[in-house]
């Protein structure tokens, strides 16, 4: 029976980013804590286990490197080697080896050979009198296939002892009988009685018996002394073979040409080395061209990438699902019965049961999106050690405090959050923290404070992300500004204007670029992908005090509040969070300007103008703006006025992909199916404000 | 009726891989995270013709739980096969002195752990 592994690699690899974790901030507390016990068995499970299971799984290089950070464990916690902060170090790099080795994996791809070889050197010179290194196990995956030679037809002659223990292991000698007579033909020649004792000192459960064995076969010896594999030890047993000298096992042609001194093993190597990818070979022979072949590995990685996304779900959750659609049916059962034989008197219970359908619904529907749901925490694992490299770099201290690691989010959300946070985190530490000098003049603790902190706000998760440094400098940020002409001189802004300068694309403050910040690029990015999640980016800072960055995302992407609008006889909606007022301008506040089409003026600043009913083709109750409304949307700082019919209400809708059901369309992002069965049109306003431009240019 | 085994690991692909080749092989299986668990399962009630365990896990490990469920009356006898990366022997021993009928030396392959379960099922 042939089984096929790949179905739990998925598990693997999940169950491998946990142990890696768990090593991961193992490692950095077993900085503060080099002599807990505990924590280093935790560690060392998590390197055993990752090793045991690539094992399984066939992942040599991945079992090889955790064998030998395993190594270094195993004398650390026997105390054989200290716990140094090299040593850490080590296994720490190590770890983001095995990490990159993880995801070539996952992907399919050739890891860094030489870069693990490295690291496994380190490992073992941390080892230190490392008592001859412990052969880790090869993978047998193949020994079952290895072909057995022919034997031929003879006699084994065989005497057993067994232990007296024998049946308090689980053992039993009939087993072993039965599995020898598998083999061939099994005679029993003799019993041994003699050590039966008296009646009153015999122990049931001990074997006083031993018996001598005749087996007539073809099979090699070792399988035959494989079937006392379990008995062996404490056994006395004789196995004699007069089989003929076995036959060599198959070797490779290699092997034998070097046996033959043919070839050198490093010439073979060097040959074996020429070996190359199908995809190489057929460019040299020009059946495909290299833009083919990196296309087809791409689209690999793709599939690799996408298959089976899973999500570990407690028990527990689908165990309630499981009654809330049993509640469900019930409900629905009742309101069926209720129809068949419907009075008008009846009505107050039709109505009681309908509110309890929409509970039931509601429930159901809260259930299932939490089944998405993942503590946010998995997304603040990498910032201990991101935080503890900064400090080493740039030569300050910090603290890293973390807290509401419990709140939970869409899953799809903290994946998609960890880059734009790790951004921020890492500005917070190396733009926001001072030096330990700069910091005691200023009387602050030498130690400067980087907090994360997740909660719930409504319908919302924030999460902020704050430290105790200097805080943004309001002129230097104008100065800037000025210069990258950003804004006109004297201008008067608020300070939460200001500081939104800086999310604005290629603004920089830090007077060096640093290796750890980069270049100042970033933060309109962290914006730009904040606002695609649907959220929003606030900052809050005080000079001298510190900064405070909060990110406000939505619980989930499948459900959105919406405002509905009406344009003619469609329905569209806005999602709320972009949505700044609606307004309707008076005629004089329209123009149209040469090149940069229809603008409305809004308290003194020119928005450009989107008339709904043009973009989409459909016929509207208005077309000017002074008798219809404007819908001021904004996203990604550039604002929109949208001309629609009329406000229709807000709502919450959920998300159905258009691209899936039919093809993308430039500014909708979705479609939605309303109360009263109508399809609406969800819009995309990044989109939207496009169409503008677009517009703009065409119209100049 | 079928026999049924106990598999006994913390690692979840483990198990899966695990009970999937045994359920394919016709086999019962009664699953547990860890020796605590299994010993739970065995004085709920769970009556294994065979019990498969890994040794490193939390909680409770595998030496501990082979002496456990030896203590037992009911399952003083049913085999035990421990999972063990390690090829040395020390381990083996020490878990024979526990009571283990016998070990599958991971990493191993379906076939190979069928093979060892078949040898020590009671017939």
């Amino acid at each position: 029976m042939a089984v096929d592994l790949s179905h739990f690699q998925e598990s693997f690899f999940i169950e491998s980013a946990e142990h890696v974790e768990t090593m991961e901030s193992g490692f950095l507390e077993l900085e503060q804590r080099p002599q807990d016990l505990d924590l280093l068995n935790r560690i060392f499970r998590a390197a055993h286990s990752v090793k045991g299971n690539a094992g399984m799984f066939n992942f040599t290089a991945i079992a090889g490197l955790t064998h030998k950070m395993e190594n270094v464990l195993d004398l650390m916690r026997n105390e054989k080697i200290p716990v140094t902060s090299h040593a850490v170090d080590v296994l720490l790099r190590a770890l983001d080896g095995l990490k990159s080795l993880l995801d070539a994996a996952q992907g399919g791809s050739e890891p860094d050979g030489e870069i693990i070889q490295g690291l496994e050197q380190e490992l073992q010179a941390c080892q230190d009198g490392d008592e001859g290194s412990a052969a880790l196990a090869q993978p047998s995956a193949d020994l079952g296939s290895v072909p057995q030679p022919a034997n031929t037809w003879r006699l084994i002659t065989i005497a057993w002892v067994p232990l007296p223990e024998l049946f308090q292991r689980g053992l039993d000698p009939a087993q072993i009988f039965k599995e020898l007579h598998e083999l061939g033909m099994a005679k029993v020649l003799q019993v041994q009685v003699d050590k039966i004792p008296s009646l009153e000192a015999m122990d049931p459960e001990r074997c006083y018996l031993s018996w001598a064995v005749e087996l007539e076969t073809d099979v090699p010896l070792t399988k035959v002394e494989a079937v006392f594999d379990f008995v062996r030890d404490g056994s006395e047993l004789t196995i004699t073979d007069c089989a003929p000298k076995q036959v060599e096992p198959y070797k490779r042609v290699g092997e034998i040409l070097v046996e033959e001194g043919v070839v050198t093993p490093g010439e073979i190597s060097d040959s074996l080395a020429k070996q190359k990818p199908l995809g190489e070979i057929l460019v040299e022979e020009k059946k495909v061209t290299p833009q083919q072949v990196d296309k087809a590995l791409q689209k690999q990685q793709q599939l690799k990438k996408g298959e089976g996304a899973s999500i570990r779900v407690d028990t527990d959750k689908i165990d309630k699902l499981i009654n809330l659609v049993g509640e469900l049916v019930i409900t629905q059962s009742m309101i069926t019965d209720l129809g068949e034989k419907f009075t008008i008197s009846q009505l107050p219970v039709l109505q009681e049961r309908i509110v309890q359908l929409e509970r039931n619904t509601r429930e159901l529907q809260e259930r299932v999106m939490s089944i998405r749901m993942m503590p946010i925490g998995s997304a603040f694992h990498r910032f201990p050690r991101l935080v503890r490299d900064l400090a080493g770099k740039s030569g300050k201290q910090i603290q890293l405090v973390m807290s509401g690691e419990e709140t939970e989010l869409d899953k799809t959300l903290i994946e998609a959050i960890g880059d734009p946070l790790t951004h921020l985190v890492r500005n917070s530490a190396d733009h926001g923290l001072e030096g330990p000098e700069e910091r005691v003049m200023a009387g602050k603790p030498e130690r400067g404070t980087v907090r994360l902190h997740a909660f719930h706000d409504g319908g919302n998760i924030c999460i902020a992300v704050e430290d105790d440094g200097r805080g943004l400098n309001r002129e230097k940020i104008v100065k800037k500004a000025i210069e990258r002409g950003l804004i006109a001189e004297g201008v008067t802004m608020s300070d939460e204007d200001v500081y939104q300068l800086i999310f604005r694309a290629g603004f920089s403050t830090a007077d060096t670029i640093t290796d750890v910040s980069g270049r100042g690029v970033g933060m309109d990015v962290v914006k730009r992908n904040i606002e695609g999640l649907g959220g929003s980016v606030s900052i809050d800072s005080t000079p001298g005090k510190g900064s405070k960055l909060t990110l406000k995302l939505p619980l989930t992407l499948a459900i959105i509040d919406g405002m509905t609008v009406r344009v003619g006889e469609d329905n569209y909606i806005i999602p709320l969070i972009t949505v700044t007022e609606s307004i309707r301008p008076k005629p004089g506040e329209l123009q149209r300007i040469v090149g940069k089409g229809e603008v409305v003026n809004l308290r003194g600043e020119w928005v450009p103008l989107v008339r709904l009913y043009e973009a989409f083709n459909v016929t509207p109750e208005f077309t000017d703006p002074s008798k219809a409304l404007l819908v001021i949307v904004e996203a990604e700082n550039r604002r929109v006025a949208v001309l629609v019919d009329e406000l229709t209400g807000q709502q919450q809708v959920v998300i159905k992909s258009l691209e899936e059901n039919y093809r993308k369309i430039e500014a909708i992002s979705g479609a939605t199916i309303l109360g009263d069965g109508q399809v609406a049109l969800i819009l995309d306003v990044p989109g939207l404000a496009k169409l503008a431009r677009v517009g703009h240019t065409a119209a100049a | 009726m079928g026999k049924t085994v106990l598999v006994v690991d913390d690692s979840v692909s483990m198990r899966q891989m695990v009970s999937f080749t045994l359920t394919g092989a016709g086999y019962e299986v009664v699953e547990a995270g860890d020796g605590k668990e299994a010993v739970d399962k065995l004085n709920g009630g769970a009556k294994p013709n065979l019990v498969i365990t890994d040794l490193n896990m939390p909680n409770m490990d595998g030496i501990s739980l082979i002496k456990a469920i030896r203590g037992m009356a009911p399952h003083k006898f049913t085999p035990i096969l421990m999972l063990t990366t390690e090829s040395s022997d020390d381990k083996k021993k020490e878990g024979q002195g526990a009571g283990a009928t016998g070990w599958v030396v991971k990493p191993f392959n379906p076939e190979q752990m069928l093979a060892t379960i078949k040898k020590v099922m009671p017939g």
